[in-house]
């Protein structure tokens, strides 16, 4: 199998201006497996799904090809940190894959700018690749500080998983691939219910308290589960759950008291990066993680 | 042409119709929403059902299409194959034809076409990034993105200022 | 009257049948327009041809007029060409000096809206079956003898009262049954529905007496391996597994298999319970004696272990033997009834509902069995998580049924069993609360929805919506269901400590191979198909086989046992007779053009490996000849022999070709002439036509039996002709496997027609103007989508783009042509 060792990074609008703790937390990781992440010269938001698809197919679809353009320039496949951008773009590439017509459209535009989609690169997410390309064989042989005791409920989200046909999961209902990069740190994968639970986190603009509302079950069914932490994939997830906490308490006049850290986080903290090399700036503090395993603040 | 004639014109489309047509309302979308479980005035099910029979005002009229956060539960689990969340897609097109989308949507879509970038950058995260080793953030092509942008419904749709009064934090 | 000579004296008769035609055409003009054709003596058209007085009208023709063809432009073939047979051999005419020209399912059915053109499709149409007519001749039947004695593949309650009535009627019954005993999924059930009767107490008697009869020959522990020949004829060979007890002397003490050390999941208890390899699978099996399955046994060459043995020794009876072997029993038999019922879908394929993951969640027949006094848990039903009473339970209809992602199908009794285990678990715990997911509620035969009225009454709650997800709580392994509630609207989730699946009904594990046994057909389920959905659900498309019960299609008991009953009617049709009739369309090697006829030293024999039944022989140094009683009829011979020796009765070069030039006359470039197989795609067309899918009318069709009829000099001369494109289309044949009729001639036509293409491609003609495509006989809007397909493609060709490609091949298609040796077989051969 070839191994790809370089991939054009797309970190994504949240990620690079909101969490660059994320960008570093993946950098660390990747750079460990011999990664090397290329910067994507001139490439835009995805697009964000929800803001631009909601408002004409057409609009998304050409900045899609065009930021799928650039890396086919690069010759590299993709590497993003966000499930959204994931999404959009992998969408986008088999749309065009599959549709001459969407395809025919989308060069129509691009031309106009001199660019040009042939479908020749890949889409990955820094958890896909992890599991799928760097291995756990090979993850385990870089763990530093296993985790042992600490208990992580995971939590996939939407768009890693779905839609199915898009994303190539064999098992949207129970998938596994997070839960096995949470036990190669040493840690326990809790299992709660409704597990495949989406966060909400897509609507807080629109309406923030059914958006809150959502992920309340999520919070109520994690801290039920006995879990010390909830681990996820995705900075809009992170938001919800982190920054959003305190506020979801709030609202619904509860508390849940559970740190949220993205997967490359809880990597390395099992990989031996000290703590204040990554920073962990969330909103709910990490100290009962970091107690429970012993690792010091510094 | 207004949302509802928008909306006519591709239920009117058999390919497109038909696809749709097949549902018979065993509710395995609803059943899975996850916005269904906390607003019981939201129901994809009854949503489709309102399409099939061609009541296009009931479903544009309330905003609830905006509430959908595109998990895509209800598609990959359909017993008859209905891309349900590609078609809330095409409702909220419509409903942006005439202009009625959600101010937080809106502001966030005129970012994306007058920067590229969904979110602000601030100083403060420039600044962060210098403080974790990082890389500052790429600077986008926005002649690019906006010669692209012009020649799709994208600028019009922009244009109807007329957002709802649904998008406002409460 | 003067039946041999040709062309003969035509009559065509054009049908109304009430509107169905004569809202479309115009059947006056195309009476009027036949009578214009050369050798029409007479052409009429009536409101119901098939009808009396519509019958009389032909008959009154023959006698007076002296017809000697006759033709009917009405429905399909398929519907009424038996009737007019009949019809004109009453009048004394040879009953194959007919031809029906399909106007309805072809035409009017179809074309509703473009009336003109639909009009001249008709002519056309008309035009094609006169020309056929002209070159007809008459036939007889071919007569077999036969075995006065039935096979029964299966012993579930189909098979078994299948295997009783014929035994009644005083035929010899063979009844072969994989399994150890008789009594199939009925004997795994605890209650039946409506009445709630002991399964097993009403099928034991029955399973006794089948046992019992004389002249019923169980084979238990048994699979039919080949079956070879034809209706009244088929030889049958089966294994029979070695039992390694003796039957005559195991008086089911069971003392072998206390003492055996191995256990095994057993199958009859779904896998809930143990068995030893040494085992008889229920209380109440039949026979009852007891069987070692050697797969489980812990060796006997060499021989690992002889508790078994030694305690059957000890208690007298010494019926154990190691020596056994597999045994091959063969035998003959009149007709063939094939009843072996279902299997359940493997429900962790369904992930949403997280079987096989989720220990309390269980499946229908698992539930079955727990209830069931006798079974793994002496009727107590627990979770099985942890061995506690359940206080809730909820059952989920229609999993992976009416679910385009699995089956597409109802599973027809889940519904019903549903209701009656919930009637049960609310008999024995009046506590429990029960609730019952579910979309639809069929509840559709006698005593049915009185039986759903009685669940309701009994506070049973039916909640309509189909359930999203099964959710498990880890620390009580109680189930969290996430589901609409329809009744209120509302999205809700219902904690269950135990939840039970209904999945769908699928066809038994090995039918697929069973079919390939018997040439017989599936339907796109996998299911066994029967000859005509309405009108012969019993029958399948070759002579002498029957299917009943599950096997055809999920069913209830009581429907189960009437198609057994039906099915042994069916078979005693031909069992009561010394000799049965079989079709004479079948195929015949001409001695003078057989080159093995012609010169002693070629080898040639291409027609025996071609055929499919084995019905062609050759000797050393003579031409080959088809053994008439074998031949099925499909041509595919006929289109393979390299040197036209072989002709195929009913359905010559000659009649073909006359029918080719008749339906290309007019504008051929702007027609797409079909080929389509008797058994599959002209079905399909007519599927089209009754479901009124309009389609364009410029494709005209001819009927073949069989895909492998499609001579090259068919396709060529079309194209010769002007055809704008050909279309030719057979049974269905995927990587997953082949629908043909006759086994593999759409094997052969799918070579012809690929090498064809290429051919035709270095003359110049496009390559799209040639199709091949596979249509069943369920995919009519398969078939109409087909021809709007080709159509589009033809208009965006053009007329003069065609005409131009014509052109520049006519030369070489000439000499393809002239280089098939031209058929000169005597029209009359006699059938050797």
């Amino acid at each position: 199998m070839g191994q790809e060792t370089r991939y054009a990074w797309f970190p994504g609008c949240w990620v690079s201006n909101r969490m660059p703790y994320i960008e570093a937390a993946d950098r660390r990781v990747l750079d460990a497996f011999g990664i090397e992440l290329l910067e994507m010269k001139g490439a835009q938001c995805c697009p964000e799904p929800y803001a631009v698809l909601g408002l004409g197919r057409e609009a998304w679809l050409g900045l899609a090809g065009r930021n799928l353009a650039i890396a086919e320039e690069m010759k590299h496949g993709i590497l993003t940190p966000c499930p959204g951008c994931y999404s959009t773009l992998k969408t986008a590439n088999m749309n065009m894959r599959n549709d001459s017509s969407q395809r025919r459209r989308v060069n129509e535009l691009l031309s106009k700018v001199g660019r040009e989609f042939n479908g020749e690169i890949e889409v990955e997410h820094t958890a896909t690749v992890l599991y799928n390309k760097i291995g756990l064989e090979k993850i385990a042989g870089a763990i530093e500080r296993p985790l042992v005791g600490l208990r992580v409920a995971t939590h996939y989200g939407c768009h890693l998983l779905k839609p199915s046909q898009v994303t190539g999961t064999e098992d949207p209902e129970r998938p596994t691939f997070l839960d096995r990069l949470v036990e190669v740190t040493g840690a326990v994968s809790v299992p709660y219910v409704r597990k495949t639970l989406c966060c909400g986190g897509s609507i807080s603009a629109v309406d923030e308290n059914t958006s809150y509302a959502i992920a309340r079950e999520k919070l109520l069914k994690v801290k039920q589960a006995g879990a010390d932490c909830l681990m996820v994939a995705c900075p809009a997830c992170m938001i919800q759950y982190d920054t959003n906490q305190h506020s979801i308490e709030k609202t619904f006049n509860e508390t849940y008291g559970i740190p949220v850290l993205y997967h490359t986080e809880l990597m390395c903290l099992a990989m031996g990066v000290p703590v204040n090399q990554i920073g962990f700036p969330h909103q709910v503090k990490l100290d009962r993680v970091l107690d429970k395993v012993s690792i010091s603040r510094a | 042409m207004g949302a509802i004639e928008k909306l006519r014109a591709l239920t009117d489309d058999q390919n497109f119709r038909k696809k749709l047509s097949v549902c018979y309302q065993c509710g395995m979308c609803t059943g899975g929403c996850p916005v269904a479980h906390v607003r019981p005035d939201y129901n994809p099910r009854r949503m489709l059902e309102s399409v099939l029979l061609g009541h296009y005002d009931e479903v544009l009229a309330s905003n609830l299409i905006w509430l959908c956060t595109s998990c895509h539960s209800c598609l990959e689990r359909c017993p008859q194959k209905i891309e349900l969340s590609e078609l809330l897609i095409d409702l909220k097109n419509a409903a942006a034809e005439s202009g009625n989308i959600p101010k937080m949507l809106l502001e966030r879509a005129r970012r994306i076409a007058e920067t590229g970038q969904s979110t602000p950058i601030s100083k403060a995260s420039l600044v962060w990034r210098e403080k974790l080793d990082l890389a500052p953030i790429s600077p986008v092509n926005v002649e690019e993105i906006q010669t692209i942008l012009q020649a799709t419904e994208f600028p019009g749709r922009l244009d109807r200022t007329r957002s709802n009064a649904n998008g406002t934090r409460n | 009257m003067d039946q041999e000579a040709g062309p003969g004296k035509i009559g065509v008769y054009v049908c109304h049948c009430g509107l169905n035609i004569a809202g479309t055409l115009d059947c006056e003009s195309l009476a009027k327009y036949a009578s214009t054709l050369p050798n029409v003596q007479v052409a009429r058209d009536y409101r119901y041809m098939c009808a009396d007085p519509g019958q009389l009208l032909i008959k009154k023709d023959i006698k007076e007029l002296g017809l000697n063809r006759i033709v009917v432009a009405a429905c399909s073939p398929r519907m009424h060409e038996p009737t007019f047979r009949k019809c004109v051999a009453e009048a004394g005419l040879n009953s194959y000096l007919f031809e029906m020209a399909n106007i309805r399912e072809h035409c009017s059915w179809c074309h509703p809206h473009a009336k003109d053109l639909a009009n001249e499709k008709a002519k056309d149409l008309i035009a094609s079956a006169v020309a056929k007519a002209r070159h007809l001749m008459p036939l007889e039947e071919i007569e077999v003898g036969v075995e006065q004695r039935a096979l029964v593949i299966g012993g579930g309650v189909s098979g078994i009262q299948a295997a009783l009535d014929l035994s009644d009627m005083g035929f010899e019954v063979y009844l072969v049954e994989r399994e150890p005993s008789i009594g199939g999924r009925m004997a795994q059930l605890d209650k039946t529905f409506p009445t709630l009767d002991c399964s097993i107490c009403i099928l034991g008697p029955l399973m006794v007496d089948v046992s019992r009869r004389p002249n019923v020959k169980l084979l238990a522990y048994s699979e039919v391996e080949r079956v070879d020949g034809y209706v009244g004829n088929f030889r049958v060979t089966v294994t029979r597994r070695p039992h390694y007890v003796d039957p005559s002397k195991c008086n089911a003490c069971g003392e072998c298999a206390k003492v055996c050390p191995v256990e095994v999941p057993n199958d009859f208890e779904v896998g809930l319970g143990w068995r030893k390899a040494i085992y008889t699978p229920f209380p109440q099996a039949v026979p009852s004696a007891y069987v070692l399955d050697d797969r489980d046994c812990l060796g006997l060459v060499p021989l690992a272990c002889s508790k078994c043995k030694e305690a059957c020794d000890k208690s007298g009876a010494q019926a154990i033997n190691y020596d056994a072997r597999t045994d091959l029993v063969e035998f003959k038999v009149g007709t063939i009834i094939v009843a072996t019922g279902y299997d359940l879908l493997d429900a962790s394929a369904i992930k949403e509902y997280g079987y096989g993951v989720y220990p309390n969640v269980m499946t229908c027949l698992e539930l079955e069995r727990m209830i069931n006094a006798a079974g793994p848990t002496g009727g107590k039903v627990i979770r099985p998580s942890d061995g506690e009473a359940p206080k809730r339970v909820a059952f989920i209809q229609c999993v992976g049924s009416r679910d385009e992602r699995w089956r597409g199908y109802c599973s027809g009794f889940c519904c019903m069993y549903t209701i009656k285990n919930a009637l049960l678990l609310k008999d024995h715990y009046p506590e429990l609360e029960i609730h019952i997911f579910y979309v639809d509620m069929r509840t559709t035969f006698k005593g049915y929805e009185e039986f759903y009225r009685r669940a309701r009454e009994m506070g049973i709650r039916f909640i309509r919506g189909k359930p999203a997800e099964v959710s498990e709580d880890p620390t009580t392994g109680n189930l969290v269901i996430c589901s609409e509630n329809q009744l209120t609207g509302k999205a809700m989730s219902l904690e269950a400590d135990l939840v039970v699946l209904s999945q769908s009904a699928v066809p038994r594990v090995g039918t697929d191979k069973l079919t390939r046994t018997l040439n017989i057909m599936t339907d796109g389920s996998g299911f066994l198909l029967e000859a005509h959905p309405k009108l012969k659900p019993i029958d399948t498309s070759t002579s002498g086989i029957f299917i009943c019960g599950s096997a055809q299609g999920p069913k209830d008991i009581p429907f189960s046992v009437a198609q057994g009953s039906a099915a042994a009617a069916r078979a005693a049709r031909i069992l009561s007779k010394d000799k049965w009739l079989i079709e004479p369309i079948v195929a015949s090697v001409s001695r003078d053009l057989c080159i093995r006829g012609r010169d002693p030293k070629a080898e040639c024999g291409i027609c025996t490996t071609r055929c499919a039944f084995q019905a062609i022989s050759a000797a050393k140094g003579q031409p080959s000849v088809v053994n008439p009683a074998k031949c099925q009829g499909c041509g595919t011979c006929v289109a393979e022999c390299p040197h036209n020796a072989i002709t195929q009765m009913h359905f010559t070069d000659e009649q073909i070709l006359s029918q080719i030039h008749e339906l290309l006359r007019n504008e051929p470039e702007k027609k797409i002439l079909a080929f389509l197989c008797n058994w599959c795609s002209y079905a399909g067309a007519d599927l089209a036509g009754t479901s009124r899918f309009v389609y364009p009318p410029n494709v005209r069709t001819v009927r073949v039996m069989c895909s492998g009829r499609v001579d090259r000099d068919f396709v060529t001369s079309a194209f010769m002709m002007g055809a704008g494109m050909v279309l030719v289309s057979g049974c269905r044949l995927t990587e997953m496997g082949n629908d043909c009729h006759y086994i593999s001639g759409n094997v052969w036509a799918k070579k012809r027609v690929e090498t064809l293409r290429r051919v035709l491609e270095g003359m110049g003609i496009s390559g799209e103007r040639l199709r091949l495509e596979w249509i069943s006989a369920a995919e009519g809007r398969k078939f109409a989508d087909l021809v709007s397909d080709m159509d589009k493609k033809l208009t965006t060709l053009g007329p003069d783009r065609v005409r131009e490609e014509n052109e520049r091949a006519k030369p070489n298609l000439e000499r393809m042509l002239r280089h098939s040796i031209p058929s000169q077989q005597v029209a009359s051969a006699k059938i050797e």
